[in-house]
């Protein structure tokens, strides 16, 4: 087990400066999580440029507490607004608004903030446990490595949205801008007009803060100013120890669900809380007082929905595979700070691994503690006219890309990125497998190259070996899963279903 | 049958633009070779990556074909065009397996209400601002170029009173400038313009 390196990490990471940064990350993530339609995905590309200078430690570890205070940011404004800041919360509204309405809004806050450090600690656990099996990874060679890229692929673009045709188009956009610059195999230059700034390929940052940040503000500048409504109050802030009995059942559940959720590729954030509430729902004695303001709704959800959020990390420590739009833009990240994700990470720099490991835990309790203290503060900042948080963002987004390379060519990019994710939404279109297919397109290229030059053109390599059939077989179930899918959920849909949260809920 | 509304329109155009874009991208990708000495060359994967692309353009296309035949739309939304749908999204369930299923809990951004004229008067405004703003910057410089940018979509995209605009875009700019120049250290591009240049800017 690595709970010794656990320990490590966490000495690397209690230190004032890393303390400092986590500190840092998880306000400026909270700031931008509270916005709707800003979730983690948005907050990380969009705050990218301010790790830029940091060493690749520090800059990680705030890009994580970005990553957890945008999931937090989102919790605050679902409980006492009835704005879901992202998709996974809003399970989160159904009995965390009910509650505030009952004066009770500060439990149901720290209720949330208890259960999503619950599930963050569980995840960590797993992940600890979970860890050493990377060394498995290394025994991977070329062909594996292909298949497994070939597998996250499938099975991202086959969870994403709900036609297959539109989730296809966008992974191989995503795939076809990988292509661009010179190619790795033999030295050619591929689609890049003669432009030097595209020899080194399209800049993932730029294209991630176009797709998932500029699309956002697009989208919102659409539809005018923004109308926020009156926030419930805080009031009391602890919970009752009824609250905590019920809550904390829930919470190991959620944990339980959201770790094993977060392993598989593309297995979202708010389907994954739903589920959790849906258990909970089932199971409660007290099911009649869902939606009404039970703190099982709450607690469960919550854990999940963090849970998730640090298992979903460990395809990409342990295989290099990132598994959503969140960790790709994460994997990002480490590359550019001179880190490759996977099992060499841990061969390698094991103390960076292990210190970003561990800061998701600091990172939690930090949020634990700001939590309910700021919630005031996050809700004023939803009162700042949208007009003016539109700016701040459009200018700091242009900064920010051009501080990546120093180049007003990356604002190009950002912009074309920008264009492109917004009319994508508006023809729903998914963005998650673009940004996959950008990612993982020179993974599956290099591996393939190395694997066919390997056998000297022969295919067969593919088919050797039992680690390789599995992940074919599995590839297949995956593609064939992903296309009966839409038919199995429409079905089963009809007998039960209950719309909880229109996305007009967040306009 | 469908009648050819802005968001069918759009559909069709992308749909369109999808399968050009990829047989484009697959017929430039086969220049550059498919095959060499050691296995792939360097075209195989684009022409595959522009061929998937081809194919999905074919299968929306399809789809928005069978929508067209279709007599009654809001009938058949899976086939007829996801923006006719008419289920709100996200749902929950008695079932945690159908949450997990369920198309519409998926976490991408919340779909955007088609524009109206005025929207995409405001989507474009922000879109050539920015355009200008990048190609400008190397002749006008930062602080000149973020001023007029933010001047411009405060006044024109959220309706601000001149001077306000004019305010807060300097404003902006300037403390901006103190921010990355300062405390990040990323040097800003000043004007290439003799008369800016001689001002700081």
């Amino acid at each position: 087990m690595g709970f010794d390196q656990l320990l490590g990490g966490l000495a690397t990471v209690l230190t004032p400066e890393h303390l400092l940064f986590a500190l840092l990350g998880c306000v400026l993530g909270m700031l931008v999580g509270v916005l709707p339609g800003f979730g983690p995905a948005a907050a990380v590309s969009l705050l990218i440029p301010v790790t830029f200078g940091l060493d690749a430690t520090s800059a990680i570890i705030m890009l994580a507490a970005i990553l957890y205070g945008a999931a937090y940011g989102g919790t605050t404004t679902a409980v006492l607004l009835r704005i879901p800041g992202e998709a996974s919360s809003i399970a989160t509204t159904l009995d965390g608004y009910q509650m505030a309405k009952k004066g009770r809004g500060g439990p149901a806050l720290v209720i949330a903030a208890l259960a999503s450090f619950i599930g963050g600690l569980i995840g960590v656990i797993g992940f600890v446990v979970v860890a050493p099996f990377s060394r498995l990874a290394l025994e991977f060679g070329a062909p594996e490595l292909f298949l497994v890229s070939l597998l996250g692929f499938a099975l991202i673009t086959s969870f994403a949205g709900n036609n297959p045709a539109k989730a296809l188009l966008s992974a191989a956009t995503g795939l076809a801008i990988a292509t661009v610059g010179v190619d790795s195999g033999v030295g050619l230059a591929r689609f890049t007009f003669d432009m030097p700034e595209l020899f080194d390929g399209v800049g993932l940052v730029a294209v991630v803060m176009g797709i998932f940040g500029l699309s956002e503000v697009l989208g919102q500048a659409q539809k005018g100013p923004l109308g926020v409504p009156s926030p419930l109050k805080v009031a009391r802030l602890m919970p009752t120890r009824t609250d905590l009995r019920r809550s904390a059942l829930p919470s190991l559940r959620g944990s339980v669900i959201g770790f094993f959720m977060g392993l598989l590729p593309g297995s979202p954030g708010a389907a994954t809380s739903l589920a959790s509430y849906a258990a909970e729902k089932r199971l409660s004695r007290r099911s009649h007082e869902f939606g009404k303001g039970a703190v099982e709704g709450i607690a469960g959800p919550e854990s999940a929905n963090n849970a998730l959020a640090v298992s979903s990390m460990i395809p990409l420590f342990t295989l290099g595979i990132p598994t959503s739009a969140t960790v790709a833009i994460m994997a990002g990240a480490f590359t550019m700070n001179g880190l490759i994700p996977g099992p060499l990470l841990f061969r390698d720099n094991p103390d960076v691994a292990w210190a970003i490991i561990a800061s998701l835990i600091v990172g939690n309790l930090i949020l634990l503690i700001l939590n309910v203290p700021l919630a005031r503060v996050w809700i004023a900042v939803l009162k700042v006219p949208f007009h003016y948080l539109m700016a701040a963002i459009l200018a700091f987004m242009f900064l920010g890309t051009y501080s990546i390379n120093g180049s007003p060519f990356d604002i190009l990019i950002m912009l074309g990125a920008g264009v492109l994710g917004y009319i994508f939404q508006l023809v729903k279109v998914p963005l998650t497998p673009l940004v996959l297919g950008l990612i993982l397109g020179p993974m599956l290229e290099e591996n393939f190259q190395r694997s066919l030059a390997l056998s000297r053109g022969d295919y067969s390599i593919f088919l050797e070996g039992p680690i390789s059939l599995t992940l074919i077989a599995v590839i297949i179930i995956a593609i064939v899963f992903g296309a009966v899918r839409p038919l199995i959920a429409s079905t089963l849909k009809k007998k039960t279903n209950v719309p909880v949260a229109p996305k007009e809920l967040a306009k | 049958m469908q009648t050819l509304t802005a968001p069918v329109a759009l559909e069709w155009t992308v749909a369109g633009a999808a399968l050009a874009g990829g047989l484009g991208i697959a017929a430039v990708g086969a220049g550059y070779g498919l095959s060499n000495i050691s296995g792939v060359g360097a075209g195989f994967f684009p022409v595959v990556a522009g061929t998937l692309m081809a194919i999905a353009g074919i299968l929306w296309i399809l789809q928005l074909l069978a929508a067209r035949r279709a007599p009654d739309l809001t009938q058949v939304p899976a086939a007829a065009g996801d923006t006719m749908e008419s289920l709100p999204p996200h749902h929950a369930s008695e079932s945690a397996l159908v949450s997990l299923l369920d198309d519409d809990n998926s976490d991408e951004p919340d779909v955007a209400e088609f524009p109206d004229r005025q929207g995409w008067a405001r989507v474009g405004i922000i879109v050539g601002s920015i355009l200008l703003a990048a190609l400008m910057l190397p002749l006008l410089g930062y602080t000149v170029v973020m001023t007029l940018q933010l001047g411009t979509i405060l006044h024109f995209v959220s309706k601000r009173k001149l001077w306000i605009s004019a305010v807060v875009a300097v404003g902006a700019a300037l403390a901006s400038r103190l921010v990355f120049e300062v405390w990040l250290g990323t040097a800003l591009p000043t004007a290439s313009l003799d008369f800016l240049a001689g001002l700081g800017l």
